[in-house]
């Protein structure tokens, strides 16, 4: 440090014109981190906002018995805590396993599953510390983006009051995950200074969030242009390499981690030679294959307007909150426009953009996936109002933005999208299940179960032993290990079911003759439904336990 | 996890680290814009008052000395400020002879500053030759070039200006070897001097502890002489002063502004280069092992002098292991995590590839060299023989230095050998120099009037 200090930057224009360049840096700094003390207070309200939106009732609402998925994530990161495998089943590289990794860790590190409530809780904390976490991101963002401090705390405000994105952002999902390693990986990039240590942080946050949910790659563009527009002449030909070789070097071991297990290939073209590792040759499963069959699941088309994502704009997402996602889409559009003079613009409005268009391929696309879009769907609402606002005469814009937030919350709460995610307790008929079925069941008990209630019965506790034999009906259908090994392909074999509305479908679709032969066998033991609620936002939970009969 | 699996992982990690670490410093001067400021040269320049004394130890060097005297006193400095002392061992009558010759030729030009002395006294190396020179040194501040250096007209203005303005009681200049595409391992050669001399030697001067280079180097005399001159049994002399210094609580300035650095050449040989690195390392082990180092006041410089000191053996462990590793992955049954684990150092060192090629375009672009697209595909397939090589230099140090082989192996021709009488050789004097003491002298001579606020400045740092 010594030495540094002492010594004054030597640039062109001689003694004067370095004073003058130190004093004007000098000032500068102050002047940063006065605003950043100003605006510090201004985030850490907004982190409060979030943290009273995002936590009130969120064990409750949604439940956890509502999407498979959390119950899936939940499963994998029990089986990376309790066996130190990827998956309980053979992991078939559906998704990048960094996002179960983290939450892994983090229940390892919070004392394991059931610390908060089940598995599924304890993942919705670690939402709800990420959601905290993205809050000064968005902030910082926005900011970086060009705009104002108004504009950021919009931004926020919307990203953590909008019942959609509100609902979703709780459930413990890869997408969360996979936001918060991005906006990350964004905020590192959009540095001020062009540090090159943080192009080369933001690149390894992107390789993260690319490992966690591979649908990261869809705002690649708007991230390169980002990267491009970032670069200093004191990178020198650094610029571009210190942002993507780390990367890469993150991405790189998905595939390296298939190689090594001798399922990169499809199991006709892998290399004996590499399968002296893992033993996984036998498995039949693949990262190519898997990649291949991820891209071409079909939700009915790009030109069809009754495609998926057409679907759930309309029973789903703008019921939900039409105001983010209207007025979110088109100053995505008009920021685009903007674009053409304004380079900030035009990058908020590309990662406005490019989710839209994703969700709007035409391919498979699940209600959840909306999280993608929403901190971007913010972010430009926010860069255009901010924009708008600053043509505003003296403390107009204040009055403005304070009315508009007034209104927002005022017309969700009419909407009664809001109220929900804070009164309603669907979650009840799940946890009654659960406890019931440890009480009442022998634990050697074969059971053919949902994904939702896996980790909980898996896991001693919760009022009652591990259940070791209950397995996912999706397994039962499709894995040879479960459907001819534990249950040798017979219907006499199961001694329970958990069943749901809807639940039969999936058996037929999937052809689970073990499940349906067994339920045709089986009488009602025990049956829960949740307190009634608004079942447009969310459907009533009912839970039924089915005994077989031999 | 078995013990074997435990090792592969805690070696990979480490090694990675370390790797890290060292991109890290090969990358820090594109940190950010303030750090190139800082190193680049003043475009005024002040008034010449600083007297300089430069040394020019030279060996068998009949074929290049009279030219590196002519580019000396060509020097763009008023000469009454120069001091030049060409300094020479007595048996070495080749090279004597061409000097004398030279010197007889500039005195008919009314040229005098410059000036020849011999010694006869072993050890013959370059470290007691400078310490002879130092003996007869006049100048406010010493200075080193070798026999085959270029530097550039102004450096001596650029110096100047530094010392005047900062009172900067060591300036240490860039070298730069220049021949990227002559041979083989030339354009990696060159690589190492632009990361070493352009970034992490910046790196060093900030964290105060600089292992300097062996020329372009300029100390205050008097400060030289209160630490004791060179090493003369030191293999790597220059390193061990910059060592003694940081101990000492000397700040060290760094400049590389790629138009004034100091240009050399890359060995000529494959053998010429083993025997160069070879003792590059065995004198960091000798460093090592004189322990100075220890003094230096944080922990943090005592920790980045021994991960400095110490390269020869990171070199070694990371040669023999890289094999190891990829041997394990593909065809021994670790566990697949393990495994991966195993790859961190293989990755890192592609990442330092990936950022030699970037290096190299940016080194063309920065000395505006002739640009061909061959010289990259040459970099990737020579990199990984490169990494051999330093790593069979390392190794070879490592065994000499164990051995007690301490010949000076520098020149092409012989090695003086060690006197049988026990050496006195110079360590840190107790305590910091006396730095304000030595800046109000050095000011004094310089005909200037110190403020408090000045003396002070110096004095902390």
């Amino acid at each position: 440090m010594a030495s540094t200090t002492r010594i004054r930057p030597q640039t062109a224009g001689g003694e004067w014109a370095n004073r003058l360049r130190d004093l004007r840096a000098r000032l500068n700094d102050l002047n940063l981190s006065r605003i950043w003390a100003g605006e510090r207070g201004l985030v850490l309200g907004l982190v409060v906002v979030g943290l009273v939106a995002h936590s009130f009732n969120m064990l409750d609402y949604p439940s956890f018995t509502f999407k498979d998925d959390e119950g899936i994530y939940a499963a994998q990161s029990w089986a990376v805590l309790r066996e130190g495998h990827l998956t309980p089943y053979t992991y078939f590289y559906d998704h990048a396993p960094a996002g179960w990794l983290l939450s892994a860790l983090w229940m390892a590190l919070t004392g394991g599953t059931n610390t908060f409530g089940n598995a599924v809780d304890s993942g919705r904390v670690l939402m709800l510390g990420l959601h905290l976490g993205m809050v000064p991101l968005l902030y910082g963002l926005t900011r970086r983006l060009g705009g104002t401090p108004l504009a950021a705390a919009l931004a926020t405000l919307l990203f953590s009051l909008s019942p959609l994105a509100v609902f979703y952002q709780r459930m413990f999902l890869l997408d969360n995950i996979m936001l918060f390693w991005l906006l990350l990986s964004l905020y590192w990039l959009s540095d001020e200074a062009g540090r090159l240590s943080h192009r080369v942080l933001s690149g390894l946050a992107f390789g993260l969030a690319l490992v966690t949910k591979e649908t990261a790659v869809f705002v690649l563009p708007a991230v390169l242009l980002l990267a491009w527009r970032q670069r200093r002449p004191h990178q020198g030909n650094f610029a571009f390499s210190s942002w993507f070789v780390p990367m890469l070097m993150v991405v790189s071991w998905y595939p390296l981690y298939a190689l090594l297990k001798g399922e990169l290939l499809g199991a006709g073209q892998a290399f004996g030679f590499f399968v002296t590792n893992g033993g996984g040759s036998g498995s039949g499963v693949s990262l190519v294959d898997a990649l291949k069959w991820q891209s071409t699941r079909s939700g009915g088309g790009i030109f069809n307007l009754d495609n998926l994502f057409w679907q759930l704009v309309r029973t789903d997402w703008w019921p939900r909150d039409p105001i983010l996602l209207a007025g979110g889409s088109l100053a995505s559009l008009i920021n685009l426009l903007r674009g053409w003079r304004n380079r900030q613009a035009l990058i908020g409005g590309l990662l406005g953009l490019l989710p839209l268009v994703y969700l709007g391929r035409g391919g498979i696309v699940f209600d959840y996936y909306i999280l993608f879009a929403i901190p971007f769907l913010c972010l430009n609402l926010a860069l255009l109002a901010g924009w708008l606002l600053a043509r505003l005469p003296g403390r107009g814009s204040l009055v403005v933005a304070t009315l508009a937030v007034v209104a927002l919350v005022v017309s969700y709460s009419l909407l009664g999208s809001l109220p929900a995610l804070f009164t309603e307790h669907p979650d009840l008929a799940g946890r009654e299940a659960t406890s019931w079925i440890k009480q009442n069941i022998p634990a050697s008990s074969r059971l053919i179960i949902r994904d939702d209630l896996w980790a909980g019965l898996h896991e001693p506790g919760l009022g009652g032993p591990s259940f070791p034999n209950a397995h996912s009906h999706w397994k039962v259908a499709s894995d040879p290990a479960i459907r001819d090994g534990v249950f040798e392909g017979d219907w006499r074999k199961v001694d329970y079911m958990v069943m749901s509305p809807g639940l039969i479908e999936s058996f037929n679709a999937t052809d689970n003759k073990v499940a349906l032969a067994a339920l045709a066998h089986a009488h009602l033991v025990k049956r829960w439904e949740s307190p009634l609620g608004t079942e447009s936002l969310h459907p009533r939970q009912i839970i039924e336990v089915w005994q077989v009969d031999h | 996890m078995n013990w074997s699996n435990f090792g592969l992982v805690i070696c990979s990690l480490l090694l990675a680290a370390q790797s890290t670490y060292s991109t890290a410093l090969m990358l820090y001067a594109w940190q950010d814009d303030g750090k190139r400021q800082k190193a680049r040269v003043p475009t005024q320049y002040k008034r010449p008052r600083v007297h300089f004394t430069i040394l020019l130890p030279a060996r068998h060097e009949e074929a290049v000395i009279q030219d590196t005297i002519q580019r000396v006193v060509d020097l763009d400095y008023p000469h009454h400020l120069v001091q030049v002392l060409v300094v020479i061992e007595a048996g070495d009558r080749g090279t004597i002879a061409k000097v004398e010759e030279k010197l007889a030729q500039l005195h008919e030009q009314g040229i005098y500053h410059v000036e020849l002395i011999t010694f006869s006294d072993p050890p013959i190396n370059k470290p007691h030759g400078l310490n002879i020179g130092l003996k007869r040194a006049t100048g406010n501040v010493v200075t080193i070039f070798d026999a085959e250096d270029e530097p550039h007209r102004d450096i001596l203005q650029v110096v100047n200006t530094v010392i005047t303005r900062e009172f900067a009681p060591v300036v240490q200049c860039g070298v730069q070897l220049m021949n990227y595409a002559d041979r083989w391992f030339s354009a990696l050669n060159v690589l190492e001097y632009f990361f070493w001399f352009k970034s992490r030697l910046h790196y060093h001067a900030s964290a105060g502890m600089v292992p300097l280079g062996g020329n372009t180097v300029f100390v205050w005399r008097q400060l030289l002489e209160w630490l004791g001159g060179w090493d003369q049994y030191c293999l790597t002399e220059d390193a061990d002063v910059g060592i003694r210094l940081s101990a000492a609580h000397v700040p060290i300035r760094v400049i590389y502004d790629d138009e004034y650095v100091t240009k050399e050449e890359t060995p000529p040989s494959v053998g010429q280069f083993v025997k160069q690195r070879t003792r590059w390392n065995q004198g960091f082990l000798q460093v090592l092992g004189k322990l100075d180092w220890l003094k230096l006041p944080t922990w943090r410089q005592r920790l980045l002098a021994l991960y400095t000191l110490m390269s020869p053996l990171i070199q070694v462990l990371t040669l023999l292991y890289l094999p190891l590793s990829l041997w394990l992955m593909f065809f021994v049954k670790v566990p697949v995590w393990v495994a991966l684990i195993s790859t961190l150092p293989l990755y890192l060192m592609i990442v330092q590839l990936i950022i030699s090629l970037a290096g190299l375009r940016e080194f063309i672009r920065l000395h505006r060299l002739p640009h061909s697209w061959l010289a990259y595909p040459r970099l990737v397939l020579s990199y990984f023989p490169y990494q051999v090589l330093l790593g069979w230099g390392a190794l070879r140090a490592c065994w000499r230095h164990l051995r007690g082989m301490n010949t000076w192996e520098k020149t092409l021709h012989i090695g003086a050998h060690r006197t049988a009488t026990a050496p006195v050789r110079p360590h840190v004097p107790a305590g910091q120099a006396p730095l304000g003491q030595l800046t109000s002298q050095f000011m004094f001579e310089l005909d200037n009037q110190p403020s408090e606020r000045q003396l002070e400045e110096v004095i902390r740092g």
